[in-house]
This record gives C-alpha cells, structure tokens and sequence, in this order.
C-alpha cells in the first residue's frame, strides 16, 4: 500500500498507512495512537485512506513481469525456512517476498516435496561383510533371544488378537488449538463470515 | 417492413432475458461489498454469540477490536490477534503465519435479497438479507458509517435460528488493539502450501481454496463460498482424538460423527480409510451435512465395536 500524501500540518499523517497495515514501528505506534486522538485533520485523512484501499480492492490483479521484479529471491533461505532456523529478521523477509514471488513458491512446495519423499524412502540393505559380521553376533546372541522371543510371540498374539477384536484405539491427545489456530489464520484473509470474528474462549475450546 | 420490427423487438427481449438470466447467475456484487468493507472495518466492542445445535446451546461475550484488517479477541484474560494470514495469542510469544493463500468468490448461490434501513446501538444500520437460492439464510446489520457488521444471524435449512451474534457495546474507535501490535512481537512458523492432500475440489457447493501442511504431520484443506468457510484436517491413523472420545455422536447418511459445538464453530471428527478427519467451520447445520455425504465416509469399527455398540448403543 502506498503512502498517501503528508498533511500540510502534520509530520505523522505520513504513517497513517503504515498504520492501517500493521506495519509501524513500535515507537512510531505510540506516536499514531497518541496523535490520532487529538488531530481531526488525521482522523479524516484515516478515513480517506481506507475509501482507497477499499477502491483499491475494486482493481484487477495483475502479474508482476518478471523484469521488474528484484533479484532478491530467498534461495538458501527456503530450506532454513522449513527447518525453522531464521532469525525473526529473515522469516519476515521470506514471508513477504512468498507472498509475491510465484517461483519461490513453487521452489518451496518442491523443497517440501522432496523432505518428504526423503523421509518415505526404504532403509538401505548393508555391505555383505557385514552382514557376515553381523550373522555371527547374532548365533552369539540367539541362545538369550530364545527366552526373550517366546515373551515376544505371546505379546505379539496378545496385539494381534486386540487389534482384530479390540475397540478402536486412539490417535492420541493431539492438541485442537493449533488447528483451531490455523483454521482462523486462514479465515482472516477473508472478508466472508469472519465479518463476525470466530473465538473459542479458554472454557469453551474444545 | 413489420416483419423486420417483430423480429428486432424479438431479439431485443432474447437479450434482455439472456442478460437477465446471466446476471442471476452470478454472485450479489453488493453483498460482496458489504462484506469487503465489513472485513477492513475500525471499531471496538463487545460481541454477544450464541449458537444451538442438536439439543446444545453455546453461548460466549467477546471483547472485540477490530483495525483495518488486524483483529484483535480477547475473553477470559486470553487475547488473540487475527488478520493477514497470522494467528497468534498475547503473551505466548508464538504464532502462525500462511506462506500464501487464494482469493475466494462469493458463491452465485448467495444473494442480497432486500437491504432496508434500521437503528442499532444509535447508529444508522443497513440490514442485508441473504437468500440462498430464493430461501434465507441470514441477515446481517451493517453499520453506515464504518462498514461494521453489529449483528447477524444465520438460519438452517429448515429456516430455524442457528446462530445470532450481537455486538452489544460499540465504539467506533479501536485503541487498545495497538498496543498489543506493539507489546506482542511472536515469533511465527510458516505453514506453508501442500499439495499432498486427496480430498475433493468441490464439496456441498464449497470449494476447495488452499491445502496446507498442518499440525502433527496432518494436511489441511481449506474450503469456502465466501460466505461460510471450513477447515478439514486428515491425521494418520485412526481412531477418536482427545476431546472427541467423549464428544455427542450423530448419526447421518453417510455415518457416524463425533461433533462438538462452541458458540462460533461446529468442530467434527471421524476415521475412515486409515486416516481421522477434524473438520471445524461456521457453515449452517444442513450445509455440514450436505459436506460430511461428500468426503471420506466414517468406517463403521471392528467386530467387536460394532457388537458392543450394538449391545449397549
């Protein structure tokens, strides 16, 4: 959003804007909030603002050409980005420069991608030589094994047996709010019903 | 001559009633401003919900500030912050933040059947009331001057109140919102987009507008009409989650469903094809239904869950 034009009699009509998005400083905050409630020339130039950038949503979206974007793509950054190891610095740049940048994107989802079919992949089978070793250590082991196998088998058929007949086991105590969380994250870039904001108090959550 | 006349008067009415028929079909341009403004409004208040569903009531007061596209809930010294694709709570130091997201259309289903003017809280109000294909479904106080939405309520398929929600203290000059922006500086994980998800593109006349990566290895599908939205989350594994092993069943078409209500959300959950389902949303009740027939059905249990149940109920 672009600045609007500074009022003649005042030097912090200029935030105004910065304001509206969320994009103040915190001593620049204090200084809007506090300015706001004295100054009428501000108040209407609030107002006015908010008539522009609601005309503003009227307008056609249109594709950035690539020329004209910056030569500033996160690169390296994407990958610390998804094992959360930037500073508050870099994840806000990241965020912001994902939010235009339909190549980083792209790059992040194949980054995503490519973790996850990393971790699908099957255990790798061991050099022959040691299987070799390794048969010998377990003839060693396999007198001990024989006491601690027949313990296994019988708690083996116990889940067997409890898996077929038993009730439905639980998933587990996964926590609601996060979801709840993500949920509202995402109904709060739209202007559907979250006109009435969605909240579940601490006694009401489930 | 009068041949050529007829069929120009002729033509013209085809047109007219082609333009008539278009114009129908696609969603209510003023209804989406309504709500357009509405979602940038500035104001302060408190917020009456209340919400019956299946023989419950929920009911909750919440602080409410609300600064352009930042909001800010606060209830039972608990104070979140919305807006921007972030979600965090005062004082945790922790929050989320969407990579990215889509833009939603309001649904041709939807229309602003009347608008009439009211009195609300001494202020001029515009109550706009949506029909759903010619049936309904809510109405909505906005304020005149700042685009506030004071109230709404939103009805059932069988025309019932489902949801009302009042604000009942308002103040069209948010202030504390501001200092929480500048005292609450979290630190946010980046969901980011997944496309690793099977749920289906168009359920119930919903569509699916993002799929994220969520909580514990889940995927999160986000659907909307730009009216009501919902999000469904699939988990590994089957079986009841937490809160849900004592929650209400229901029972419908297509299964049985763990439901648990809160005053602005309906929270589902179910298993079914080796993965539990969480949906939660603020869709009306026979929209949820209309849904749950169109995803992953619930598996009906093993033996001796059926025979338990069958036995004891």
């Amino acid at each position: 959003m672009a600045r609007v034009k500074q009022s003649r009699s005042c030097e912090t009509a200029e935030l105004v804007s910065a304001y509206l998005d969320g994009q103040l400083l915190p001593g620049e905050l204090d200084t809007v909030v506090t300015h706001l409630g004295e100054c009428a020339d501000c108040i209407a130039e609030f107002h006015q603002l908010k008539e522009v950038r609601a005309a503003l949503r009227t307008l056609p979206f249109l594709e950035i050409p690539e020329h004209l974007l910056p030569d500033t793509h996160p690169g390296e950054l994407l990958s610390a980005y998804l094992d959360g190891q930037l500073d508050t610095s870099e994840h806000d740049f990241v965020i912001s420069h994902l939010d235009f940048c339909t190549d980083c994107r792209l790059e992040l989802h194949e980054l995503d991608s490519a973790r996850t079919a990393i971790r699908s992949l099957p255990g790798l089978e061991p050099p022959e030589f040691l299987t070799v070793h390794r048969e010998r250590i377990e003839r060693e082991r396999w007198s001990r094994r024989r006491v601690v196998a027949a313990g296994v088998g019988i708690a083996a058929a116990a889940a067997f047996v409890f898996a077929i007949f038993g009730p439905t086991t639980e998933t587990g105590d996964l926590d609601l709010i996060p979801l709840f969380d993500q949920h509202q994250a995402r109904v709060s870039v739209d202007s559907g019903f979250n006109v009435i904001p969605a909240f579940a108090p601490a006694g009401e959550s489930p | 001559m009068r041949r050529t006349r007829r069929l120009a008067i002729l033509a013209s009415a085809t047109a007219l009633l082609l333009m008539l028929s278009a114009a129908s079909a696609v969603a209510d341009d003023s209804l989406q401003d309504y709500l357009d403004e509405a979602a940038e409004a500035s104001y302060a208040g408190q917020q009456a919900t209340w919400c019956s569903f299946g023989g419950k009531t929920k009911f909750s007061v919440v602080s409410v500030e609300h600064a352009g596209a930042m909001v800010m809930l606060e209830s039972q010294g608990s104070a979140q912050v919305l807006g921007g694709g972030m979600a965090s709570t005062h004082g945790t130091g922790n929050g989320l933040a969407l990579a990215a997201w889509s833009p939603v259309d309001l649904a041709s289903r939807y229309e602003a059947a009347d608008t009439a003017a009211s009195f609300r809280l001494g202020r001029d109000v515009v109550v706009v009331t949506v029909n759903e294909n010619d049936q309904m479904r809510a109405r909505i106080w906005f304020d005149k001057v700042t685009h506030a939405a004071l109230g709404s309520e939103v009805y059932d398929g069988d025309g019932d109140l489902f949801r009302l929600s009042w604000t009942i203290d308002f103040d069209p000059n948010p202030r504390r919102i501001f200092n929480v922006l500048r005292d609450n500086e979290p630190v946010y994980d980046l969901v980011v987009v997944s496309e690793a998800d099977a749920l289906p593109e168009r359920i119930g006349g919903y569509e699916k507008v993002d799929t994220y990566a969520g909580p514990e290895d889940s995927t999160h599908a986000y659907y909307s009409d730009g009216l009501f939205s919902f999000s469904v989350f699939a988990i590994s594994g089957e079986g009841a989650i937490g809160p849900f092993v004592d929650a209400d069943a229901i029972e419908l078409p297509s299964g049985s469903y763990r439901w648990i209500l809160t005053p602005a959300d309906l929270w589902v959950q179910w298993s079914g094809t080796g993965r539990t389902y969480v949906l939660v949303g603020d869709l009306p009740p026979d929209h949820l239904e209309a849904v749950l027939g169109e995803l992953p059905k619930p598996s009906r249990g093993n033996i001796f869950t059926r025979l338990w149940n069958g036995i004891f109920g």
